[in-house]
């Protein structure tokens, strides 16, 4: 698929083939893209569980539902949960873990050399006391980082790419450290729920975005950032801007889908009398 | 460009043409690209600037380095600079963003979604337990004489603020590579662009998008070395790895995800000239 495409397609697919699985390849296909991402100075940021839908009772799927998302954990056969490793970066210092900037992979790889300063000694007497290490004292912090999130992104595009359906959505932390042991030291970042859609991959069409003036900028926040509408054109001819949501049909398709899986909304539409 | 392509090219460019400006189409194209980026529990926190190297001053260039980001502050044309509103919330608990989402077909009643749902569930058990939650943390800028404390916001709400960071910067790296160009995240004293571009104290950064055409070879020398999969993927629970299968890898290959590993052999002799090129040193 094209780039364009593959983020025009993107969707938060709710509507999954519960008994459909996804093929293994497919799953590793998403985390070895993830596992490619930026990471700021070469750290292991991100963590993830892979999780089948399949493999769980119902009482435990029902433990991970928040008030975001609750079907989607009946429907969705795999369950991707993501995590920001609070304590990676401490162990690519007292490791000296590879490929982590200080282990001096980067100079190594010839990522990063003498024209930006950068050799061992750089990384033993700059960025390890000044950028590596401050701050490391205080032990885990939550809170959040950008960097655990750019690998989430990449697996959920790679996903779109792989011809599935996706969605992200707050699971429940202690439910899922329970279910899954994971270490106390990784802090959620959401679930990327993974399958065969059973919607049309429109979904019903784009969804709504506030206004452009308000998120982008030229120069200074005063200064909206022009949209050329020459520009638009062309991304909507390559997919990445697609039809607004809703399409005319979506709410008969809704009420199609929920019939079908007996959830709640699927009575048939109310003709009112003329 | 095709996906996987995509992916696999995607490197930090560090040198780019200092002379060759980014056209402005290409920029709008990435910034669509982050406006269809989805938004981290239906909230806007997002907020793009874009700023070019020659709108700022000898002293501000200087001034915005750091020890990991050096000679890229001159070399690079444009900056895009990405920030999330952490007020957002706050606007978004009238539920007019879910209301939205409703009225699009996008949450809908079979997965429990209506106006009840929005305004008696999440947003006094979601949004303003995230708002009112006695873990604070205050956002700190650097200031010539030190630092100083701005507002204060939640853990919480300050995790959910990176994450869309972190999508946003996601989408404009690939959206880069597939426009031609080389990219990097790198951080920067985020004290210059602040009062240079006005940004309110609300308002997060990350690290900015360093943006222009490529002086290296886009390819820099080979695909960035990465750890085994299995150190940070699990299958089932966190004491099962998830087990690479090799022929996957190989599919990869042929699709142009996975490259050739860094160092390629030309890779020293292309940063020497590159370093004579622009007079840093060899």
């Amino acid at each position: 698929m094209e780039f364009r495409e593959a983020v025009g397609a993107r969707r938060s697919i709710r509507y999954f083939e519960p008994d459909r699985p996804v093929e293994r390849e497919k799953i590793q296909t998403v985390l070895e893209s993830a596992l490619l991402c930026s990471r700021a100075v070469n750290v292991p940021w991100s963590k993830a569980v892979v999780a089948y839908r399949a493999d769980l009772t119902q009482d435990e799927r029902d433990s991970l539902k928040t008030p975001f998302a609750s079907v989607e954990f009946d429907l969705a056969p795999v369950y991707i949960l993501w995590y920001h490793d609070m304590d990676a970066r401490r162990v690519a210092i007292e490791g000296s873990r590879y490929p982590a900037v200080v282990s001096g992979a980067l100079q190594d790889m010839v990522a990063l050399g003498p024209p930006h300063g950068w050799s061992h000694k750089y990384v033993e007497e700059v960025i390890l006391p000044e950028v590596l290490t401050p701050g490391l004292s205080a032990g885990p912090q939550r809170g959040g980082n950008p960097d655990a999130s750019l690998g989430l992104q990449q697996a959920y595009l790679t996903a779109v790419d792989e011809g599935l359906g996706g969605c992200l959505v707050p699971f429940d932390e202690a439910a899922a450290a329970e279910l899954f042991h994971v270490p106390d030291t990784w802090e959620p970042v959401l679930a990327l729920l993974l399958g065969y859609p059973v919607e049309a991959p429109e979904a019903g069409g784009q969804r709504p975005r506030p206004a452009w003036e308000s998120m982008f900028f030229d120069g200074h926040v005063d200064e909206p950032f022009v949209r050329d509408q020459t520009v638009t054109a062309e991304l909507a001819a390559d997919g990445m801007i697609q039809a607004p949501a809703p399409l005319p049909w979506r709410a008969e398709e809704v009420r199609a889908l929920s019939r079908g899986f007996g959830l709640p909304g699927g009575e048939p539409k109310t003709e009112v009398p003329a | 460009m095709e996906f996987k392509q995509v992916i696999g090219l995607r490197r930090s460019i560090r040198i780019w043409e200092p002379w060759h400006p980014v056209e402005q189409e290409k920029l709008q194209a990435i910034l669509e690209a982050i406006y269809q980026a989805p938004r981290v529990m239906e909230v806007d926190f997002l907020r793009v600037v874009v700023l070019h190297r020659d709108q700022l001053s000898p002293q501000d260039l200087e001034a915005m380095k750091g020890p990991t980001t050096t000679a890229q502050v001159e070399l690079c044309p444009t900056y895009i600079w990405i920030y999330a509103d952490l007020d957002a919330l706050e606007a978004a608990t009238d539920g007019h963003n879910l209301e939205e989402m409703v009225e699009a077909g996008a949450l809908n009643l079979s997965h429990g979604w209506d106006s009840e749902h929005i305004h008696s569930t999440i947003v006094p058990n979601v949004y303003r337990e995230l708002l009112d939650d006695d873990d604070q943390l205050p956002i700190v800028f650097r200031t010539p004489d030190g630092t100083r404390e701005g507002p204060s916001y939640s853990r919480g709400l300050t995790a959910l603020g990176r994450w869309a960071i972190g999508f946003a910067q996601e989408y404009a790296l690939l959206a880069a590579v597939d426009e031609g160009l080389g990219a990097q995240l790198s951080a920067i004293n985020p004290a210059v662009p602040k009062r240079v571009m006005g940004i309110p104290d609300s308002w997060i950064n990350g690290s900015p998008v360093l943006l222009g055409y490529a002086a290296e070879s886009l390819d820099t020398g080979g695909q960035r070395v990465r750890e085994p999969l299995e150190e940070d993927f699990f299958e089932g629970s966190y004491d099962r790895p998830f087990v690479r299968d090799a022929a996957v890898v190989e599919k990869l290959k042929e699709a142009g995800m996975v490259q050739p590993p860094a160092p390629l052999p030309w890779r020293r002799t292309e940063l020497r000239r590159l370093a004579r090129m622009f007079g840093l040193p060899e």
